[in-house]
């Protein structure tokens, strides 16, 4: 979350022409960049292995085995040890990527929609729409988003829905300020002058032209804060909000490790190795996906 | 520049006015009835009524706004429920000490990013340009919260040379060294995050300057490399350092060093947000984070000015 906004935020510049330029080249670049490549494989092998947690995991991650308590990382039949109630750490592991994946992408997501579509009418009509659109986002940027997150989340309650509905809040005004920064660029371009000439209607030239072209550089930026959704998710958890026990969440996990870090580390370093692998996969990849749009950023 | 100011000033009042609105929307929103809290459930509807009008519950929603608000401008905070004392001046208290640890965090994020980026740029696309980005990738993908563990781990019950949390040693002398040694780690955990953005941010900035003509004439006209990489392109990148470090620091008192204040159980604004979210005392809670968005914006502020100063090619318009 450290880099949501304040971060000027790079803006790819517009691929030029409406049709092609834009999806053939990116795909033509994530061929011969290494980041993306090595986030993307990072990513892949996470939501492979949240879709198949049921069979990874020997046991129900919340199946507790009160004699196999605390048991290290090689014990026969549990290959990553198990937790103070005794629970599989690679059970709880697996199934708690499916919290972290859904952290990581359902704000973003739903926050880049509604940011896509705030943004690209706001800046599109110029003037006052978008003076109101921008100076309202501004007043909500005004709240430190780690705050705002933890507060939302403190007010609505515990839970994975809350969880999801706080970080969409905070993601709305970065996602609106990137597509608007990339619309203003846009509007400008000839193409749609040349639609504009033509005849068509504005409603026409920003589901046409305007959206289509703000999407690559909007999807490039929400992914290069995906990473920091996945460490600052589960950090609400750690603290005890969002995801509640017994569910298995790494964030929880780290704090279930405290007390006994000292005895048996490996109840809270697993987890955080998890959450650290899977946000440099997306940092990775959105660092590369950054670069790859933005020609300005490439150095 | 007074203009500038001048304009820039006008603006904080929307936005602490709406800062301050969604903070009161939270506290509409929090569950539970205060008047369940004040008279316990089995009150008559007639006391309950009367108390309602009392404190003025029946009011819209505007008009309970404003009132509170006039309440926060007269520095009438509440009462925080868990501490039974005034809001305002425990969250001041805690302010200073979450700045102490800011200021160590800072410092190390300053240092070691600024360097490591300014290594990085002269060093372009060699071994230790590549480490360096690698370990500001992962040190963006480490969790606080976890590394604290991890340090904690290794530097306390391990190794015993750093105190496990807390500001002060209980027992023993009670002098700044102490408060010292409760620092370094985490101010070193809280600053890895910024260190890494500003690395980025140094190495592109430099990276921009080091391309232009007048570094060639520099280097023509007889300047040492290290003259020309420090007194010049140092010097051009800096406006664009300054900007992100003020941000970056921002983050820090109010994000960043929330979880590392839990971790090593530092006292400050972070500790204090855990504890009241915790106990569930939202006059506390709210009032830590109403306080938190003022400090936020007039330090965005302050960047932006700074970033003025310092950079006179935003000066002259």
């Amino acid at each position: 979350m450290d880099r949501t906004d304040n971060e000027p935020i790079p803006v790819a510049a517009p691929t030029g022409g409406s049709q092609e330029g834009g999806w053939p080249r990116v795909l033509s670049g994530v061929r011969s960049h290494q980041g993306i490549a090595v986030g993307a494989a990072i990513v892949m092998a996470v939501v492979l292995v949240a879709l198949l947690a049921p069979f990874i995991s020997p046991y129900d991650p919340n199946e507790i085995h009160p004699i196999d308590r605390l048991k290290g990382i090689g014990t026969p039949g549990y290959l990553l040890g198990t937790d103070i109630q005794g629970r599989d750490m690679l059970s709880r592991l697996a199934w708690g990527s499916r919290t972290s994946l859904a952290i990581a992408v359902v704000p973003l997501a739903i926050a880049g929609l509604i940011g896509l579509l705030l943004g690209s009418f706001g800046a599109y009509g110029g003037g006052v729409s978008e003076t109101l659109i921008m100076r309202g986002m501004d007043v909500v940027f005004g709240l430190p988003p780690i705050l705002l997150a933890i507060a939302v989340a403190a007010t609505l309650g515990p839970g994975l829905f809350n969880l999801l509905v706080s970080l969409t809040i905070v993601l709305i005004p970065p996602m609106t300020r990137v597509t608007a920064q990339v619309v203003a660029i846009l509007r400008e371009q000839t193409f749609v002058e040349a639609a504009r000439a033509s005849g068509a209607r504005d409603l026409q030239i920003i589901f046409h032209h305007i959206l289509p072209n703000s999407v690559a550089p909007v999807l490039a930026y929400a992914t290069s804060l995906a990473g920091s959704m996945v460490v600052f998710g589960a950090g609400i958890s750690f603290i005890g909000l969002g995801i509640q026990p017994p569910r298995a969440d790494w964030g929880r996990m780290i704090n279930d490790g405290r007390e006994v870090l000292d005895l048996m580390p490996h109840v809270s370093t697993l987890p955080g190795i998890a959450i650290v692998v899977l946000a440099a996969g997306f940092n990775f990849l959105g660092d590369g996906l950054r670069d790859l749009l933005d020609p300005r950023m490439k150095v | 520049m007074l203009r500038f100011l001048a304009w820039r000033l006008l603006f904080l009042i929307p936005v602490l006015l709406g800062a301050s609105a969604v903070v009161f929307t939270l506290i509409q929103l929090a569950p539970g009835d205060p008047i369940d809290v004040l008279m316990g459930v089995f009150a008559s509807p007639e006391a309950r009524e009367a108390l309602r009008a009392k404190y003025g519950l029946n009011d819209p929603a505007y008009v309970q706004y404003f009132r509170w608000l006039w309440h926060i401008l007269q520095g009438d905070w509440g009462v925080s429920i868990q501490q039974r004392r005034p809001v305002l001046p425990l969250v001041m208290e805690k302010f200073w000490i979450t700045m102490l640890l800011t200021g160590a965090a800072g410092l190390f994020a300053i240092v070691v990013g600024v360097g490591a980026g300014v290594i990085a740029a002269v060093k372009q696309n060699s071994l230790t340009d590549r480490l360096i980005l690698l370990v500001s990738v992962f040190s963006l993908s480490m969790p606080a919260y976890w590394l604290g563990l991890v340090f904690i781990f290794l530097f306390s019950v391990t190794l015993g040379w750093l105190p496990t949390g807390g500001m002060r040693s209980f027992m023993g002398e009670k002098s700044n060294l102490d408060v010292l040694e409760h620092m370094i780690m985490p101010g070193v955990v809280a600053g890895l995050t910024p260190a890494a953005i500003i690395a980025r941010v140094a190495r592109a900035a430099m990276l921009e300057g080091m391309r232009l003509d007048y570094m060639t004439a520099l280097r023509a006209k007889g300047l040492s490399e290290r003259a020309v990489i420090l007194r010049h392109a140092l010097r051009n990148a800096l406006p664009t350092i300054v900007n992100m470090t003020g941000l970056q620091i921002g983050y820090l008192i109010l994000g960043a060093a929330l979880f590392v204040e839990i971790i090593f159980s530092w006292p400050g604004l972070g500790y204090e947000i855990y504890k009241s979210v915790i106990g569930r005392d939202m006059p506390m809670m709210l009032g830590l984070v109403l306080f938190s968005t003022i400090v936020f914006v007039l330090l965005n502020l302050l960047v932006d000015v700074l970033y003025r100063v310092i950079n006179p090619r935003v000066r002259a318009d």
